[in-house]
């Protein structure tokens, strides 16, 4: 293995946070220059000049310093001046390795390419370089375990309407509300603050509009929430447009990304297990979208990437059974009976009894706060009825279904059902946790914990505790008889 | 058969703790905490010939398929480390280390890892090489 010499983006990695070091001291000159000219500016930053060079030749030292190797069977990265460190990963116990070809370094040919392995903590990577187009696209293929002359095993291309559904699930209004106030807050800064109250005016005359059919305190947020949804879900939209599944032998890869190019490859050892997730009214409507589950997948989506966008539950088995084969669903045969549904009830009847409770200490708080309570309670209740509908239809779809080498289990994640498909291999433990009241049913709570997913477990409500008992030993998870 | 790490790290450890001792013990004059500079350099004294020595003589190591660590003086820690699961190999040499030409080999499996201090560069090279190859498996 041969080490060489990497490319000048590779300084980026140590550049103390650019925008902290670089934009205040350009701002600074900036204003010299405005006020007095160059001669003011020269006798003012001869301090940042000198700090900058300093900065500048540590940062190139280092650079100067990193060697990059990837062969066929192993990683290889040396970095360090004072303390000299070499990483070494082999290639076949990689579990993903992504590409990201951010906007402002697509002139320049490079890509950002991670590797995670499972001892990496989750979204970790263990070798971090950024390579050229070319450099990037040989690993991908190597990873892949396909020569030039070979084709993958299957291509999915969705149509771009799906995608764009998937992107309207995927967006929320607090992800479009901490974009939006950044960006106001900097045209304020750039462009003036007449622009910003402009910008802010839309907002209220929006609110104004709302305020005809809704009550005004009610109105503001719904405006405030519905700008700042919009403004998620353009986000979400280049992010995954345009988007490509890719089957290779032992690689599933995921291609996507209109601005910043992003690229995945999970190796089939590496897969934590496969997510059809929905919505209430996707399931009444018959859609649903997958998602892949492994280590070292973009962080903030808790290791997940979509495998395929929104499209309907038929076109979603067929591209299952075409491009992950082995990890098909089953329908459920461990299901929870007509006695576990207030089990599933107790958490919206829970937020009714609140929102009472809220509502009966509104009276005595004083007029002030009873409209934007009342604004509250009305979203609030909005809110707990469709929970109610989400926990009514996980109650009728949940339970535990035994594949050929996996375990299919259909649950729910607060407003998301879900219906996972985990590799028996992944299984690491299994808890089934029953309440006093619950225990002479003979039923409990399902607890299935999967290996590489960070201590998040999968939770199936009120199934009957021997016939999970006797599914998992029929899987080879549980050894002895039922305790 | 256990090996002993090399003498080299137990010179390189007290390089630094003796470096350290009297930056403590500089600290304290210059900052005029001369009694605790001086406590400080009195535990830095012990920690460098005596506790020092004492954790170098207990750590041991054997190479095969797995890695066996043994170390600790008064708690002793046996540490076993399959190499067919080892998912990253590090190896790190601060300036010190440089000085007596030694290298720290850190190898990390899903869920554990273990340090392994005192290799020479050679030795660090081939415990990467055995690593990589899954403990001489392939």
């Amino acid at each position: 293995m041969s080490y060489r010499r990497v490319n000048l983006a590779n300084a980026l990695f140590f550049l103390p946070s650019p925008l902290a070091v670089l934009l205040p001291l350009a701002v600074r000159s900036f204003t010299a220059l405005l006020s007095g000219g160059v001669r003011v500016w020269l006798d003012t930053a001869w301090v940042d000049l000198v700090f900058l060079a300093v900065l500048g030749c540590g940062v190139l030292l280092r650079w100067n310093a990193m060697r990059v190797a990837f062969g066929a069977d192993c990683l290889g990265l040396r970095r360090g001046v004072l303390v000299r460190e070499e990483v070494l990963v082999p290639t076949d116990r990689l579990v993903t390795l992504s590409g990201t070809g951010y906007l402002p370094l697509r002139p320049f040919g490079v890509r950002l390419i991670a590797a995670v392995t499972p001892a990496g903590l989750p979204g970790q990577a263990v070798w971090q370089v950024y390579l050229s187009k070319r450099d990037a696209a040989a690993l991908f293929a190597a990873q892949a375990g396909e020569t030039a002359a070979e084709s993958p095993a299957a291509v999915y291309r969705p149509k771009h309407g799906s995608v764009v559904l998937l992107s309207m699930l995927t967006s929320n209004s607090l992800m479009g509300f901490l974009m939006l106030a950044g960006l106001i807050r900097e045209t304020g800064a750039l462009a003036g603050d007449t622009l910003r109250r402009e910008l802010t005016g839309q907002v209220e005359q929006l609110g104004s509009l709302l305020g005809r059919v809704l009550p005004p305190a009610a109105a503001t947020v719904a405006a405030l929430l519905l700008i700042c949804w919009g403004a998620a879900f353009l986000a979400e939209v280049t992010r995954n447009l345009p988007f490509r599944l890719i089957r290779h032998r032992e690689v599933a890869a995921v291609h996507r990304g209109l601005f910043t190019r992003r690229d995945y490859a999970v190796s089939d050892e590496g897969l934590c297990g496969l997510e059809i997730r929905e919505t209430a009214l996707s399931r009444l409507l018959g859609f649903g979208s997958l998602w892949l589950r492994a280590p070292g997948l973009p962080q903030g989506r808790g290791e997940l990437l979509p495998a395929v966008p929104v499209v309907s539950r038929r076109s979603l088995a067929a591209v299952m059974g075409s491009v992950f084969p082995e990890l098909e669903p089953v329908r459920p045969t461990v299901r929870p009976g007509a006695r576990a549904l207030p089990r599933y009830l107790r958490a919206p009847l829970a937020g009714v009894a609140a929102c009472g409770a809220l509502y009966r200490c509104a009276g005595q708080w004083g007029s002030f706060w009873r409209p934007w309570v009342e604004a509250v309670l009305l979203f609030a209740a909005v809110g707990l009825g469709w929970y109610a509908l989400v926990c009514l239809l996980d109650w009728h779809s949940a339970g535990v279904g035994l594949g050929r080498s996996c375990l299919t289990l259909r649950t729910s994640r607060g407003l998301r059902l879900c219906t996972e498909v985990v590799p028996l291999r992944r299984v690491a433990a299994v808890e089934f946790r029953q309440g006093v009241l619950v225990r002479p049913g003979g039923r409990c709570d399902l607890l299935v914990t999967v290996m590489g997913r960070a201590g998040d477990r999968i939770r199936v409500r009120g199934v009957e505790k021997s016939a999970a008992w006797a599914l998992l030993k029929e899987a080879g998870v549980l050894i002895d008889e039922e305790l | 058969m256990l090996r002993s790490i090399s003498r080299r790290q137990l010179y390189a450890w007290q390089l630094t703790g003796a470096v350290l001792t009297l930056a403590v013990l500089a600290a304290g004059q210059a900052f005029r905490l001369r009694r605790l500079g001086l406590i400080g350099g009195l535990l830095g004294a012990v920690l460098t010939l005596v506790v020092v020595p004492l954790e170098w003589r207990g750590l041991r190591y054997r190479i095969g398929r797995e890695c066996l660590r043994v170390s600790g003086v008064l708690v002793r820690r046996t540490t076993l480390l399959p190499l067919d699961r080892v998912t990253e190999v590090r190896i790190v040499a601060g300036p010190v280390d440089r000085l007596f030409g030694v290298r720290s080999v850190l190898l990390r499996t899903p869920g554990a890892s273990l340090l392994l201090p005192g290799l020479t560069g050679e030795e660090a090279a081939a415990l990467a090489a055995l690593a990589l190859e899954g403990g001489g498996e392939g």
